[in-house]
């Protein structure tokens, strides 16, 4: 009975647009509370939150925000994309592809997914309306996949964060994101030229010499990958030390082509300190809210309805990505994940399938929430930074959801382009 | 209903309430937390944790009963004396070593290198070890828990994916894992460089290179996945071993008829003995398989010695040093040295 | 008392910022003394979870609160009456406020209990951890002022666009 209070309480919270940290923070304590005592509350309570912020490891998602927070500030992006549309601009489809490499090369870059679509709907939106596309279909573009693609291409900060959650590998997790993610930038790449032929969008050849001169602008951009690989894939040290090094290596370089001065770090900073708190908060919310899932073996019990159902594993992963679905229309990617996986996580491992290949099913999945309303950051930071309204932005998402759920379907069909490369570690 | 966590005994588990049914023959159902940070079908889950709640179960004939909280579902490990003495838990799975500040002995007892010649040899001396004082006043009781079980690992050995170790002096220079300060301590002590590395960044630590040597145990490296990467490894050094084993909520333990008192020391005694033997058993059945493809070199009986003498130096050493702060170390020593003679 | 709110926020996220900045280089400088000269610094792995990471996101709470980090505005919120909204928020932020005492006050204890009984790092640089726990319990505090504040201040306020 409390159990199902509670949970209609949780729904309406969510429902009505409740920051889901709190939501969390409240059922979770008032589950506790109610199910074990108030004695169980405070001894849980004062364990809780030290030990959601205390670990090693958490430190990657502190230290990937401020890589990718360094780069926006010194303006790497723009020069990427500058240097991609100058060689092949003139293409058909050159633009939007520009678009989609780009999105590709900074999502290697940026662990981000909101720094990666602010970026690019600010440089490449503008570019791909100037040469003929459709304005919804470039903030379209923009608004679902660039943040998608810096979500798989490894850094990512929504994997570690699941990484962190399910006690998988973070390692295995970050490496497995490559393949989907190159698949769906192949995919997008298609569909741009596709409809690039049908509106015979053109833009002017560069010259050589502009070509030529505009490699120059980034070298910074390929140090900073190769710092990061050399980081991530040498002895050196650990992928949780590579993002303090690539972090390091962002801070130097922006230092070294004068891009960055001391206001601009700082301005990082805070702004990093700002994005991690936000998701350590949901984090403690959600691991008191585990403890009142435990107690109240509503997982257990969920597994043992699920298999009274005698649903095979197929349907309840359809079920579970149509929740998924469900929950991205009002709630960010953390929130979400953080809500669902102490109950997901042991029903769809119990079903046989994968942690990391769920991971990444995960997390795609959820990037197709951030587009859509009424939560949906990605929509409205597109619509902001382009100058393109809501309602169009999200007209020119819709193709692109599509192409987002086929990767997701064959992702399910072939669970090796996942699982391929950690199985080479 | 779907939530089970409000009857019986389970609420007596709160501080100092003390309302549990004391009268000795009381046959009223007990229902107790037990939390763990293992899965179910993990090797120590099999071997130790579900045969001791089934032994209990057994010996009470159906009295006492479980709700088994496996998987971290109440937290952390290093959570675990916490919330058990706070009463979330009634009883819980413990690694002394993580909460060395407050069990200043149960942990660095087992580290003492060159002790014990196999898991059983150092678990049924730990177990007794720490039913008696100081041990179990100092760590334990003044913690507001009590120990049900104590086991010791597979003594360590020293893995690597560059090179074999085989006298102390090859220690020298060598980047070696640590996990705490007593084993930073030690590795210093023969010259190498204790590195710090986060148990789950173990795999990748190792297949980087960032360490040389790891002190540890097969069972636990296979279980990490390490049996892949590593190339070398000693059998026989004895670098020390861990310590684990269950606490209960020392209110709890107040409020239990004697029965089940009696029932739980008497399954904690035989899983500490059985659990150790099947891990000395997997030791070397792992060690078996490994030695097909990576250099597994049994240290001969010279060899033991030299290692021994050092260890002994360092042991005495780190007493005298530690005896200076009031640390009762010495004594722990003297008594587990005793047990284990046995 | 809003004001002064808000300089001890500017101040916190600035000794916040800084623990973020002493992060990237503790981790950084421990990279590279290990591997070229073989000599780790002690104790960075323990640290920077035991103290900088406390500092990082519990000294910010109350400011990222102030910048509209936790809130979210839904078009479902934007269809309710004003009264409605007005109810909604108001019992919002009652049980905010009283999570945030809550946990205000069971850090403290905890805090107490480090204090008392000394409890110091696993690591082999052995430092208390209370100074730590204290943060928590400072953060978790400041939180609950501010969102006590803003039960006084009109919804508006709080509201908040999002933004990149
Ligand atoms: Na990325
Ligand atoms: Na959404």
């Amino acid at each position: 009975m409390t159990v199902a209070i509670l949970t209609a309480l949780l729904l309406i919270f969510i429902f009505i647009g409740m920051p889901i940290a709190f939501v969390l923070l409240i059922i979770g304590t008032a589950g506790v509370w109610l199910v074990s005592g108030w004695d169980a509350l405070m001894g849980i309570m004062g364990t809780t939150a030290y030990r959601s912020v205390n670990g090693f490891s958490y430190t990657t998602i502190p230290m990937f925000i401020l890589m990718a927070n360094f780069i926006s500030k010194s303006r790497i992006a723009e020069d990427l994309f500058d240097c991609i549309l100058k060689w092949i601009g003139h293409k058909p489809g050159g633009v939007g592809v520009a678009t989609v490499f780009s999105s590709a090369a900074f999502g290697a870059l940026s662990g981000s997914s909101i720094a990666s679509t602010s970026i690019m709907s600010k440089v490449a939106v503008p570019q791909m309306i100037r040469s003929k596309y459709s304005e919804s279909f470039s903030a379209g573009l923009v608004a679902s996949s660039s943040g998608t693609l810096a979500a798989l291409i490894p850094p990512s900060v929504p994997l570690i964060v699941y990484a962190i959650q399910t006690e998988t590998s973070i390692g295995s997790l970050l490496i497995s994101g490559i393949i989907p993610g190159l698949l769906l930038a192949f995919l997008l790449c298609i569909v741009v030229v596709a409809v690039a032929i049908k509106n015979g969008s053109v833009v002017e050849r560069s010259s050589w010499n502009e070509r030529l001169a505009s490699i120059k602008h980034i070298w910074p951009v390929l140090l900073l990958i190769f710092i990061v690989i050399i980081a991530i894939y040498t002895g050196i040290g650990t992928s949780t030390e590579a993002a303090a090094f690539g972090a390091f290596g962002a801070l130097v370089i922006g230092f070294l082509i004068k891009r960055l001065n001391v206001k601009l770090m700082v301005e990082a900073l805070v702004e990093t300190v700002k994005q991690t708190c936000m998701i350590f908060v949901i984090l403690v919310g959600a691991t008191l809210f585990s403890y009142f899932i435990a107690f109240s073996r509503l997982g257990n019990s969920l597994i043992s309805y699920i298999e009274s159902t005698n649903l095979s594993p197929i349907g309840v992963l359809l079920l579970v990505i149509l929740m998924y679905l469900i929950l991205g229309l009002f709630l960010d990617l953390f929130g979400s994940m953080l809500l669902t996986l102490p109950l997901v996580f042991p029903l769809i491992t119990s079903m046989g399938y994968d942690p990391i290949w769920f991971g990444i099913v995960v997390v795609l999945v959820l990037e197709i929430g951030l587009v859509t309303p009424p939560v949906g950051i990605n929509l409205y930071i597109t619509s902001q930074q382009s100058g393109v309204s809501i309602k169009k932005v999200l007209q020119g998402s819709i193709p692109f959801i599509g192409v987002l759920l086929f990767v997701v379907f064959l992702l399910i069909l072939f669970p090796e382009l996942v699982l391929y490369l950690p199985s080479k570690m | 209903a779907c939530s089970g966590g409000t009857d019986s005994t389970s609420g007596s588990s709160s501080e100092g309430s003390g309302e549990g049914d004391k009268s000795n023959d009381s046959k009223e159902k007990i229902v107790l937390k037990l939390a763990t940070h293992e899965a179910p079908e993990a090797f120590f889950s099999s071997t130790v944790t579900v045969p001791f709640m089934e032994r209990v179960e057994e010996l009470t004939e159906g009295q006492v009963e479980f709700e088994f909280y496996p998987s971290q579902q109440l937290g952390n490990v290093s959570d675990y004396l916490d919330l058990t003495s706070q009463g979330v838990t009634d009883i819980a799975f413990f690694i002394p070593s993580y909460t060395s500040d407050r069990m200043p002995y149960s942990g660095s007892i087992a580290s003492f290198p060159g002790l014990i010649s196999s898991s059983n040899h150092g678990s049924k001396a730990f177990h007794e070890l720490i039913q008696q004082d100081p041990i179990l006043e100092e760590d334990y009781l003044k913690n507001g828990v009590r120990p049900l079980v104590g086991y010791v690992t597979n003594p360590y050995d020293l893995f690597s994916t560059k090179g074999l170790v085989t006298a102390p002096e090859d220690l020298k220079g060598q980047q070696v894992r640590s996990s705490g300060a007593f084993m930073s301590a030690l590795i210093e002590h023969f010259g190498g460089t204790p590195v710090t590395i986060a148990t789950p960044e173990l795999y990748e630590g190792m297949e980087k290179g960032i360490v040389d040597q790891v002190a540890q145990y097969s069972t636990t490296l296979d279980s990490f996945g390490l049996g892949e990467l590593i190339e070398y490894g000693t059998q026989g050094v004895s670098f020390g071993a861990g310590s684990c084993g269950f606490i209960i909520n020392e209110n709890v333990w107040q409020s239990l008829p004697e029965n089940v008192q009696q029932a739980m020391l008497q399954a904690g005694k035989e899983v500490a003995d059985s659990g150790s033997k099947a891990d000395d058993e997997q030791n070397e059945k792992i060690l078996a398989e490994w030695s097909k493809n990576m250099e597994i070199k049994a240290l001969t009986d010279s060899e033991k010695n030299a290692w021994k003498e050092m260890f002994d130096e360092f042991n005495s050493s780190y007493v005298e040093e530690q005896k200076a702060s009031g640390s009762k170390i010495g004594e722990v020593l003297a008594q587990y040295e005793e047990l284990l003679a046995q | 008392m809003l004001r002064l709110l808000n300089k001890l926020d500017q101040l916190f996220v600035y000794i916040a910022s800084f623990a973020l900045f002493i992060m990237m280089l503790l981790i950084f400088t421990n990279v590279i003394t290990r591997y070229f000269f073989d000599k780790p610094i002690a104790g960075v792995i323990e640290f920077t979870g035991e103290y900088l990471m406390v500092f990082v996101v519990f000294l910010a709470m109350s400011f990222t609160q102030k910048e509209g980090g936790h809130v979210k505005v839904t078009i479902l919120e934007r269809m309710l009456p004003d009264k409605g909204k007005f109810i909604l928020d108001l019992l919002v932020k009652i049980l905010s406020v009283s999570i945030f005492l809550v946990l205000t006050y069971t850090s403290f204890l905890l805090f107490t209990r480090h204090l008392n009984q000394d409890i110091r790092s696993i690591s082999s640089v052995a430092y208390p951890l209370a100074p730590a726990v204290f943060v928590i319990s400072l953060g978790s505090f400041v939180m609950s002022l501010r969102l006590i504040l803003s039960l006084f201040i009109s919804s508006k306020d709080t509201k908040e666009q999002v933004k990149g």
